[in-house]
Parts: structure tokens; C-alpha cells; sequence
């Protein structure tokens, strides 16, 4: 009985067990079910919030999707009620997209890659009024701006100010007699003269040490103790005359050596006084600065009109630059230029951190081969009670060198309800070799209404109604931009008040003589420069306006202003000349000295050389002389 | 974490057992597959899916990728170099602008250097590996395991009722 069981659990411990695992079969089961339920029930909420997510951080305010419907057999997704927060306005949408529909291509999926053949945008609506106000999410910290930010905002600062307010400050009768707390705030040229001042004991140190290795008085006499110690006598002796050469020559190597020592020093000196002359040069241009920083600070208007038209519009043309560059920001992400080889950050970055399996990834497309993103045509077309709208978007791409066509947006709409109408635009994209965007686009008209111009405790300016049409154009690179705006402004309805009763006139005047409002803009040169040149017929009205209220009165705060700076300045820069001057003497004296003695030394050995040649040609002659002359008695014999 | 260590513990069970020199050397070939590709590709889905269907030693895989991960981490600028050899080859380039091409076959990332210096480099050790594995487990059992139970100690364990008990439970549960 024993032994019957033991062979039947030896039959059952040896029993052969086949390749594959049989019991992997239920888990792998259980996934793939889960994965299908998981298309079939959460596919379509994922999406919807992955739009959502993306989009409100593309938008810059929430972005909220009605519904998302896919078809995994077509590879088709729809998309219903996309609104887009107006980050200014959360109680409204900027637009809504009531149908979104797209197809990809499953041969692109196949390969990695994912192909949009078309994409269909249907009833789009604008401005509508949101259900609830949508989330508008903070802009980034300061810490996380580029350069290009930190430059612009510091663009921004020149257009704060309140150009009415600031005219009503003077005609009531504020005074230049107290320059100095507008002073005492600092000054740049101040800064500057102070900097100064640190790179002169920077350079005098400099020449303290090249100057400590110069040779001293003492090794100076000592070379004209050694030249006068050469026996030049001995030349004329055969044995002698190899070790009197040797040490002639040992002694012009050394006073060789201690020259080229001069000199390096000589031209030390003149390279320190060439910065401290351009360091000062630099310091007195930052004086014109100056004055117009205490201007500003001490809120004397600028009568010119283009002062007046960036004071007045600065802020918002600003704005629309900001605008544009986040745009082209999110641009240069999304369809990133073609890659010329690695940056030095790049290569640094592999220096300090070499991941595994970077390798290097080869290309063998061909020409119908797809790039990793690429939607080929989206077809705008919508007609509802707001309006129309119709475009098409064509070739967005990740690659479009690879591709080889530009990206493409164009745009027509009319929102007649609204009174927005003639809305046109166009945007290329040529990312394939040097990056570039090129925009036009124009809005023939739209209505205006609480347009501040200018708005203080002080003073009210502000458009109450106006039929507006604004035009734009602009090349962005990623280095530069190239903006062109034109907005005109016309049916004005101004409305305005001031506490001041000259100002209020003013502002009267103003309005009464402006039926047209026109606003130019042009915006040129790198992102961390920009040039602003704004002009605006209302800055010329305003001009005229009040010129003869305050010019005088300006003028004489501004050669106040110009007198007390100078006055502030001029001690600190007299004493930084002196000092400029009297290392440039001294070293040049101490030189000058060392100079002479060293080619007197240099004069006497070369005269000594000269003296002992000739000595020695003598003795070589006397001594040629005396072989001849024991030669021919020699033959005699 | 669980997972891992009781493959380990199985691999320590099957080393000291009779049977599974073919799922060990199996399992360390794969490994060393897993270990040399630098990313997560086709080919090494490929391998898991080999690995969780067919009986091959899981530990001995996990183990050993751990491992040659580790030693192509070393290895790879050589990897580099094979695969830039390779993927330049003149006499390749329409095979590779063929499979570039194909669907799915991109998945495998064959265009990258290092995966695929990597990948043939695996692959060629593939077979040496799976042969010196079985005869260095033939000969551990041999001459480290029959001493080892030969060892007053061992068979002191052997007595205990608690091994009996372990014993009984693995026959019956194992």
C-alpha cells in the first residue's frame, strides 16, 4: 500500500511540464479585458482631460470640453464644446469650438507616428458668456522668466507714467527749486564713477605687480657695473678674447631681457589708461540718463508728441508684443526649427551627465515617410446666429524640414451681431531652416467702449464709444522681431475729467478736435532691445493743447534739473580724473626713468663693441702683417 | 519589490534543485537581452512576453538583467560604435530605409546606435551565454550543492522537523 502511494507521488513529481506556462494565461487574460474596458469606458473622459489640461495651459486660462468621442476601428475623434477662457474677461469666453472632429491615419500609427488627414472645426462662436467664470492660472514666478521676459519688463517701466497727470502737477505749479530727493535715489552715472573708481585700484594694482618685477636701480647699476668691468683691452689677446665676448654678450642678453621687461609693462600701462578712458567715457554718458531719470521721477511731462503717444499707448502696445511673444513662444515649442548640431549647453550637459543608450538616431526616410506629428488640413467652416468663419489651417508639423512644406493658417469672419466685422489673418510658419513667422492680419471693424486713455484720482480720458479697425503685421524670429500696427479709431464719444480746471479745459479741447484717432506702432529689433516708436495724431492734439500752458515752466525744470545733477556729479568725476591721471604719470614717469638709464647702459656697450672691433681689426691687421712679412723671409731662405 | 524577491528565492530554489538547467540558462540569456537594450523597446517587450509564456526561470532573467544592465552601462560607447558601423553600412541602407518605413518595425528603434550595437551584440552572445550558464549550473550542482548536502551540518537541518514540515509544504504547495 506504502509503496503504491510513494510511485504515485513519483509518478506525480515527475510528471514532464510542458514549454509553456499555463498558468500566465489567466493574468494575461485579465489584461487584456481590463485594457479593452478601458477603451470601451475610460478612453474618451482621459482625453477630455488631456485636452483640457493642455489646453488651459496653452490658453492661459481653463479650458472646458463638452464631450469626446472616439472610434478606435476609424481612428476618428470628436470633440464637442471647446470654450476657451478669456483670461481677461473669466466670466466670457474668448471663442467656443461647438464641433472638432478629426481623423488619423492608422498606417502613420503603425510607424510611431501620428497623422492628422483632416480636422474639421464647425460653429464657432465668440465672446459668449460662460456657465461659471473659468479658472485663470497664475503667470509664472519671476524666477522661472527668461532674459527675454526680464528685458521686456524692463522696456515696460519706460512707459509707466500719467502724462495728464503729470501736465496738471506743473500748471498748478509745482516747483524744480528741490532737485535733491528725486537725487538722492540714485543715480547711474554716480554708480558708474563709484565703479570707476574700484577699476583704478584694480589697474593700479596690476601695475604695482608687473612694475615689482621690473628690474630695480640697484640690478640696473648693476649692469653698468659689469660693462664697465668687461676688459675690452683683451680682445687683442687670442686666449682672453673667446671669455671677453662671452660675457659682452651674456651682458646684452640680460639688458635685452630687462628692456622687453619695460616694455611689456610700458604697454600694460597704456592698456589700463585705454580702460579707464573708455570706463570714464561710458560713465559720463550715463549723465544724460541721469537727468531724464529725475525728470521722470520728479514727473515732468514730455511735450514732444511722440513722449506723449508712448506715454499714453505704450502700456498697451506693450501688451500686444507680450502677446505676440508668448504666442510665438508656444510656436517655437510645439514646432520646433530644425536643430543645428548640439549647443555648447548641450555639450556641457553631456560632460557632466552621460545617460545610457543616447546613441545617435539615423534617418533613412523617404520622401512619403511621415514626420512624428503632422496634421495635413484643418478645415474651418462655421455659420451660426453669431456669424461666419471660415479657414483652413495646413501642414502643422514637428518636422517641417523633413517635410519640407510650410505651416499655413488662414482666416476670414464676420460676427455682424456683434459688430465685429472684415476679420482677416494670416500666419506662415517656415521653420526649416532659419526660423521665421509671418503675420497679417486685420479687423476692419469692431466696436470700442471704455477705452481708458488715461485714468488717475486726477484725471479721466477715456473713449466712451468708438468704431475701432486695427491692422497687424509682424515677422518673428526667434532672435527678433519685426511688428507693424495701425489702429484708427473713429465716431468718438470721449469722456473727461480732471480735479484740475486747466487740465479739464485741456482735456475738452482735446477731445472736441479729435474726431480721428489714430495710433501707429512700430516694433523692431532683438526681443531683449526692442525699439518702440509710437505715434498717435492725439499726442499731437495734446501737444498743441497745452504747449502754451506749461513749456516754459518745463523747460526751466528741466535746466534745473540738468545744473544739480551736474553739480552732484562733478565732484566724484573730477576726483576720479585726478586719480586716472596720476597713475597714468606716475607709471609712466617710473618708466620713462628706468627707459634712459637702461639705454645709456644699452649706448655704452654698443659703443664699447664698436671700440674693441675696431681694436681687434687693428690687431688682426698687425698681426697679418707680421705672418706675410716672416713668410717671404721664410721663402728668402 | 515582493515580486522580485520571490523570483530571486526561486532562483535559489531551482539552482539547488534537479530539474530547470534549461530554464536558468533560458532565463539568463534573456536577461542578458533585457540588460544590453538601453530603452524600452518592441524587442524587449518581446522578450517579457517570451519570458511570462514560456517557462523560463523569471528570476534568473531579473537577476541577470540587473546585471549586464549594469556591464553595458560600461560597455556602451562600444555599443555605440558597433551600432554606428552597422547602421552605415552602404550595402544596408535600402533594407533600413525599407524597415524605417514599415509599420511597427520602427517600434523596435533598430535606427538607434547604441540599441542597435546593443541588440546584435545580445543576440550573438545569446547562444554562448545560454551554454556556459547550463554548464556552470551542471557543474555548481556537482561539485557546490552534492558536497554541501554532504555536510554533517546540512543533514543536521535535514533532521530538524521543521525542514520536514518546509519540505511536506513545498511537495505539497511549491
Amino acid at each position: 500500500m506504502t509503496e503504491q502511494k510513494t510511485s504515485k507521488e513519483e509518478k506525480k513529481k515527475k510528471k514532464p511540464k510542458g514549454p509553456i506556462r499555463l498558468g500566465a494565461v489567466i493574468p494575461v487574460t485579465i489584461f487584456v479585458v481590463l485594457v479593452v474596458l478601458f477603451n470601451i469606458y475610460f478612453l474618451d473622459t482621459t482625453i477630455k482631460k488631456v485636452i483640457e489640461y493642455g489646453g488651459t495651459y496653452a490658453n492661459g486660462a481653463e479650458v472646458n470640453v463638452g464631450k469626446v468621442e472616439t472610434s478606435f476601428k476609424e481612428l476618428k475623434f470628436s470633440v464637442k464644446n471647446i470654450q476657451f477662457t478669456n483670461k481677461k474677461k473669466p466670466t466670457h469666453n474668448i471663442f467656443e469650438i461647438g464641433n472638432l472632429q478629426f481623423q488619423m491615419l492608422w498606417d502613420a500609427i503603425l510607424r510611431g507616428k501620428a497623422v492628422i488627414s483632416l480636422a474639421e472645426l464647425g460653429d464657432i462662436k465668440v465672446d459668449t458668456k460662460r456657465a461659471r467664470p473659468g479658472h485663470v492660472p497664475p503667470p509664472p514666478k519671476a524666477s522661472e522668466t527668461s532674459a527675454k521676459d526680464k528685458a521686456l519688463s524692463v522696456a515696460k517701466e519706460q512707459f509707466q507714467g500719467n502724462v495728464f497727470g503729470d501736465i496738471a502737477a506743473v500748471a498748478g505749479g509745482a516747483s524744480a527749486q528741490d532737485t535733491g530727493d528725486a537725487i538722492k535715489e540714485g543715480l547711474d552715472s554716480e554708480k558708474k564713477f563709484k565703479e570707476l573708481e574700484n577699476k583704478i585700484n584694480d589697474q593700479k594694482a596690476k601695475l604695482e605687480k608687473s612694475f615689482k618685477d621690473l628690474p630695480s636701480q640697484n640690478e640696473l647699476k648693476d649692469l653698468e657695473k659689469r660693462l664697465r668691468n668687461i676688459k675690452w683691452k683683451d680682445l687683442g689677446n687670442l686666449a682672453k678674447a673667446p671669455g671677453v665676448l662671452k660675457e659682452a654678450d651674456n651682458l646684452k642678453k640680460d639688458i635685452d631681457k630687462a628692456i622687453k621687461k619695460f616694455k611689456n609693462a610700458e604697454k600694460e600701462v597704456k592698456e589700463s589708461d585705454k580702460l579707464l578712458k573708455n570706463a570714464y567715457k561710458e560713465a559720463e554718458a550715463s549723465v544724460e540718463g541721469d537727468i531724464a531719470a529725475v525728470g521722470k521721477r520728479m514727473k515732468i511731462p514730455t511735450l514732444n508728441p511722440e513722449g506723449i503717444a508712448r506715454s499714453l499707448f505704450g502700456e498697451e502696445v506693450f501688451s500686444k508684443i507680450d502677446e505676440l511673444k508668448g504666442y510665438y513662444a508656444k510656436i517655437e515649442k510645439y514646432l520646433p526649427p530644425k536643430k543645428k548640431g548640439p549647443s555648447e549647453q548641450d555639450l556641457l550637459k553631456d560632460k557632466v551627465k552621460k545617460q545610457r543608450g543616447e546613441g545617435k538616431n539615423y534617418s533613412f526616410g523617404t520622401p512619403n515617410s511621415y514626420p512624428l506629428f503632422w496634421l495635413k488640413l484643418a478645415k474651418i467652416n462655421s455659420e451660426n446666429e453669431q456669424g461666419t468663419v471660415a479657414g483652413k489651417i495646413t501642414d502643422v508639423t514637428n518636422d517641417q524640414a523633413m517635410l519640407g512644406k510650410l505651416t499655413k493658417v488662414n482666416l476670414k469672419a464676420d460676427f455682424p451681431p456683434q459688430k465685429i466685422t472684415g476679420i482677416e489673418g494670416e500666419m506662415t510658419i517656415d521653420h526649416r531652416d532659419e526660423p521665421m513667422a509671418t503675420i497679417s492680419g486685420q479687423v476692419a471693424s469692431f466696436p470700442v467702449s471704455n477705452k481708458a486713455i488715461s485714468k488717475s484720482s486726477d484725471v479721466t480720458f477715456v473713449i466712451d464709444k468708438a468704431d475701432g479697425g486695427s491692422k497687424i503685421e509682424a515677422k518673428l524670429t526667434p532672435k527678433r522681431a519685426d511688428v507693424r500696427i495701425k489702429n484708427s479709431f473713429t465716431k468718438i464719444d470721449f469722456k473727461t475729467k480732471a480735479k484740475s480746471k486747466i487740465v479739464d479745459e485741456v482735456l475738452e479741447d482735446v477731445a472736441k478736435r479729435t474726431q480721428l484717432l489714430t495710433l501707429d506702432a512700430k516694433v523692431t529689433g532683438k526681443w531683449d532691445a526692442l525699439g518702440f516708436d509710437i505715434k498717435s495724431n492725439l499726442a499731437q492734439v495734446i501737444q498743441n493743447s497745452v504747449q502754451g500752458l506749461v513749456q516754459a515752466k518745463i523747460k526751466e525744470m528741466q535746466d534745473k534739473i540738468r545744473k544739480d545733477v551736474e553739480a552732484a556729479i562733478n565732484k566724484q568725476k573730477k576726483q576720479v580724473q585726478g586719480q586716472i591721471d596720476q597713475l597714468k604719470g606716475q607709471y609712466e614717469g617710473e618708466l620713462a626713468k628706468a627707459q634712459k638709464e637702461l639705454d645709456k647702459v644699452k649706448g655704452q656697450l654698443k659703443s664699447e663693441e664698436k671700440k674693441a672691433k675696431k681694436q681687434a681689426d687693428k690687431e688682426k691687421k698687425k698681426l697679418e702683417k707680421k705672418l706675410k712679412k716672416d713668410l717671404l723671409k721664410g721663402i728668402k731662405l | 519589490m515582493t515580486l522580485i524577491l520571490k523570483q530571486i528565492f526561486g532562483l535559489l530554489k531551482v539552482l539547488n534543485s534537479d530539474t530547470g538547467e534549461n530554464q536558468i540558462a533560458a532565463g539568463v540569456a534573456c536577461g542578458l537581452i533585457l540588460g544590453f537594450a538601453p530603452a524600452l523597446s518592441l524587442q524587449t517587450l518581446l522578450v517579457f512576453i517570451i519570458i511570462f509564456i514560456f517557462r523560463v526561470q523569471a528570476g534568473a532573467a531579473f537577476t541577470s538583467a540587473f546585471f549586464f544592465a549594469m556591464v553595458a552601462y560600461i560597455f556602451d560607447p562600444m555599443f555605440d560604435q558597433v551600432g554606428q558601423v552597422i547602421l552605415e553600412m552602404e550595402s544596408l541602407k535600402p533594407l533600413y530605409t525599407t524597415m524605417y518605413n514599415m509599420p511597427i518595425v520602427p517600434f523596435t528603434k533598430f535606427y538607434n546606435s547604441v540599441v542597435m550595437g546593443a541588440g546584435v551584440v545580445a543576440i550573438a552572445m545569446f547562444p554562448v551565454i545560454f551554454v556556459l550558464t547550463k554548464i556552470l549550473v551542471k557543474k555548481y550542482r556537482l561539485k557546490v550543492v552534492a558536497k554541501f548536502e554532504k555536510t554533517k551540518f546540512w543533514k543536521a537541518i535535514k533532521a530538524t522537523s521543521f525542514y520536514k514540515w518546509y519540505a511536506k509544504y513545498d511537495q505539497l504547495y511549491g
